[in-house]
């Protein structure tokens, strides 16, 4: 089931909302817990029923190591129990998303032809798996002392998080289950407000930009060959169609979470502002981020010995984060590309001091833009040799090809081989209108605050949750018309799947 | 009190956009844009022509391709029984075409359809152009008869943009004198016949891109759980209880090297075909065999010119001879 489908909006979440507080009311608190976890486990298999027994299984037999790793004194033994459980955990996810990758790879290297198992990617592994891992070593470090089996189920299978994040911790999570459940009509306003806005990017904003995204990559993965000009549209709409796409689902999984009286935590803080990819990190996928800082970057050395360490360990990091995404080259390329982008960023930073005034902090945002855009290129193309060849184009390799009206000023016969003046657009959905949406989201992602940043959402949220911006009768009637805009669409057509929940 | 006065703004707001959507939806649904008058005018144009022919009779239904690339005369002359060029448009599904094409089918008559392969599409999932448009205008019975959350879809599927761009076709001039122009162009078959245009707009190589790989590859949401293929088998059905035979067969389609050089550009032709099979519908011909040089296209990539139409037809009369060839019909 989608968030942004009929039957989630229309019968799903009023359901599940009313048998929470209904059930709190009338039963206690565990009942209410009960009757989520049942929510989520409904949720999960609307989309493929047998795997709900993959889910149920991951969590019990994680519960059943942390109790373990809890119960035991002797440090190796509690050593080994945690590396069964990260392997455990590893082979779960190895076997499902990246079986067939092996068996490729191996093909390819041995000349063995081995068969492919076809297996059916279970939907949020790679983001239960991971907030499973982190619950296991902090178990192990003595950072938590574990937790009743039902809030444990409810950590996993929180439904708003469950299939594409945030990555949630249990510090975050856990003291929010042990709260009393109430009723709070604020919260459930300020829920829809970040729900509404989330489903506007998803739906207005995301879908139609991938009509220019999809024109140019499918082309390029249809062998179509496509101008510069062209290929760069494709790129950015790819750019603000995966942002607008996965921020959107955040902003949706936080105002669900909310309306249950859940905090969970920022995913986005404006990536696209970053004046460095250092910065873009810190503002992208936040709680990947930390994931990936927490439990491989450190922990593998981080930047305690050295200089060349911290690129090695960057690079390292940023490789699996890429190859986390999914079972392919291009993944892996793409973190790749981040990793070195880290590196020589943090190079950068310590041998050259730049002023910090208007000029070059727009440099750097513009560097910064440009490079996140085409390491994208990796990220959605089919494969390797489309990106390779969108690459030589937006390059200018394949020469460039310009407006017709620079005729005017190159005349026909300029002599230069390279430079084409037959027209910047050759397909039937580019045009400079596209180029002028495009430019349209340009401005709105570089002065517009965020969701969270309008409703005044911050890390402290968790703690202070009375800081939130509160919902007045204006912006009520305006998630009234947002609202209706939003879900018009979705009887016209059928619903489209988020970005992120093919990782 | 506060969270009340909230949940009345939202609803307020909710209810001023409905509003806003709805009042104009009831102002437009009295005044249709240039297209839909259009197709209203053809189709109405259309159905004298079967109901001028007698039956035993041969329908050819379908998109625009069929307006455009059959020609009902030479089958009519090849076989001896009158045809009618009853080609519609292929922004609509197959569903609201057979709706229209219902009454005017009789015992004995003989139904080919080479239908667009986006008229595959699944019809819950996509509400066309057309499904949308007509019924407001002109088909209010086509709502009363979809299942009530089909009809509630259909309904909400009229977009403001939709509804702003019929308000703002309205009064097109000439509109009625330009139709009749344009029904010079049609023979008593309802052919469009005299058409020697050549390739005239450079949208012809720019849509062969993308457009159509993305419907063979299928990517338009054509999978073999599509509710249409469920109404296939329904008309299907119907067909047989009402003794009209009905044949399948493949569009006629521009020539795109990518076809051969991506594999999964199959995918849609073996789904339909194995379907059809499953369902004991007759399909003529062989998808490889309906694509044609750009030469003998004119707008799009199922328009055909005059040249073109009269080699895919005379294709199709070479498909239909082992049906058709000794059957005897009281006409000829």
């Amino acid at each position: 089931m989608l968030f942004n489908s009929l039957e989630f909006i229309f019968v799903f979440l009023p359901v599940s909302v009313c048998c929470y507080f209904f059930s709190a009311k009338i039963g206690n608190d565990s009942v209410a817990k009960f009757s989520l976890v049942a929510a989520s486990f409904f949720f999960y298999s609307f989309w493929n029923p047998p795997y709900i027994a993959l889910l149920v299984l991951s969590i019990s037999i994680n519960y059943l190591l942390s109790l373990l790793i809890l119960k035991l004194s002797n440090t190796t033994k509690k050593k080994q129990v945690l590396i069964l459980a990260i392997a455990l955990n590893l082979t779960l996810i190895g076997y499902y998303k990246y079986c067939d990758f092996f068996i490729q790879n191996i093909n390819a290297i041995s000349g063995t032809s081995l068969s492919f198992q076809n297996i059916l990617l279970p939907l949020g592994i790679s983001f239960f798996t991971f907030q499973q891992i982190a619950y296991q070593v902090d178990i192990f470090k003595g950072k938590t002392n574990g937790d009743c089996f039902l809030n444990y189920i409810l950590f996993v299978s929180f439904f708003p998080q469950l299939i594409a994040g945030p990555i949630v911790h249990h510090k975050e999570m856990m003291p929010q289950f042990k709260k009393a459940i109430y009723w709070n009509p604020h919260r459930l306003f300020q829920g829809l407000t970040f729900f509404t806005l989330g489903l506007f990017k998803k739906i207005i904003i995301a879908d139609n930009i991938a009509i220019y995204a999809n024109t140019v990559f499918d082309g390029y993965a249809a062998q179509s060959s496509f101008s510069i000009i062209e290929t760069w549209v494709g790129i950015f709409a790819y750019c603000f169609q995966i942002y607008f796409d996965f921020s959107g689902y955040t902003d949706m999984a936080i105002g669900l979470a909310l309306i249950f009286g859940i905090f969970l935590p920022l995913n986005f803080n404006s990536p696209y502002k970053a004046c460095s990819i250092i910065d873009f990190w810190r503002r992208w996928h936040m709680t990947l981020s930390r994931f990936l800082r927490d439990y491989l970057y450190i922990p593998i050395g981080g930047n305690r010995k050295g200089e060349s360490t911290r690129h090695r360990n960057l690079l390292i990091t940023m490789l699996i984060g890429g190859f986390w995404h999914g079972a392919s080259w291009n993944f892996i390329i793409w973190g790749g590309i981040h990793g070195l982008a880290l590196s020589i960023n943090h190079i950068f930073r310590k041998f050259v001091c730049l002023p910090n005034n208007f000029l070059f902090r727009n440099l750097a945002f513009g560097v910064t833009f440009l490079t996140v855009s085409y390491a994208w290129v990796f990220f959605r193309a089919s494969n390797i040799d489309v990106a390779l060849n969108m690459t030589k184009v937006c390059f200018g390799m394949n020469g460039i090809d310009l407006p017709r009206f620079f005729s005017l000023f190159l005349g026909s016969d300029h002599g230069l081989d390279f430079i084409r003046v037959n027209g910047a657009f050759t397909s039937l959905f580019l045009n400079y209108h596209s180029v002028a949406y495009l430019f349209g989201l340009f401005l709105i992602i570089k002065f517009l605050p965020t969701t969270s940043q309008w409703m005044k959402w911050s890390i402290n949220s968790f703690s202070k949750d009375t800081s939130l911006r509160k919902v007045g009768i204006t912006w009520a009637y305006c998630m009234g018309l947002i609202f209706f805009i939003s879900i018009k669409p979705l009887f016209d057509s059928s619903t489209s799947e988020f970005l992120y929940f093919n990782f | 009190m506060h969270s009340i006065k909230l949940s009345l703004s939202f609803l307020l707001g909710l209810s001023s956009a409905f509003g806003l959507w709805y009042g104009n939806l009831q102002f437009a649904s009295n005044k249709s844009d240039i297209n839909t008058i259009s197709h209203y005018n053809l189709w109405e144009y259309r159905t004298k022509l079967l109901e001028s022919k007698v039956s035993p009779k041969m329908v050819l239904c379908g998109g625009s391709n069929v307006t455009f690339s059959t020609r009902a005369y030479m089958i009519e002359k090849a076989f001896g029984l009158p045809v009618v060029n009853a080609g519609f448009n292929a922004g609509t599904s197959f569903k609201f075409l057979t709706w229209l094409i219902k009454p005017y089918l009789k015992s004995g008559d003989i139904l080919l359809m080479p239908l667009e392969y986006n008229l595959y599409r699944d019809c819950r999932r996509h509400i066309e152009y057309n499904d949308r448009e007509l019924p407001l205008s002109y088909y209010p019975e086509y709502y009363q008869e979809m299942d009530s959350l089909l009809w509630v879809r259909t309904l909400l599927s009229h977009s403001y943009r939709h509804i702003f761009n019929m308000r703002m076709n309205l009064g097109i001039p000439n509109h009625d004198n330009n139709f009749r122009l344009l029904l010079s162009h049609y023979n008593s078959n309802g052919d469009f016949i005299n058409n020697l245009r050549k390739n005239e707009n450079d949208e012809l190589n720019a849509k062969i891109r993308v457009e159509l790989l993305k419907e063979l590859t299928g990517e338009v949401m054509i999978t073999p759980e599509s509710a249409t293929w469920r109404e296939i088998e329904k008309f299907s059905h119907w067909c047989k209880k009402e003794q009209i035979s009905l044949y399948f067969t493949w569009p006629s389609l521009l020539e795109n090297p990518n076809y051969k050089k991506y594999s999964q550009s199959s995918y849609l032709p073996s789904l339909i075909e194995r379907k059809l099979i499953s369902m004991d519908i007759t399909i003529l011909g062989k998808h490889e065999n309906s694509f044609y040089p750009e030469e003998y296209f004119f707008d799009t990539i199922y328009h055909m010119n005059e040249v073109g139409a009269a080699i895919r037809t005379q294709q199709l009369i070479h498909l239909l001879e082992p049906f058709l060839g000794n059957f005897s019909f009281p006409n000829s």
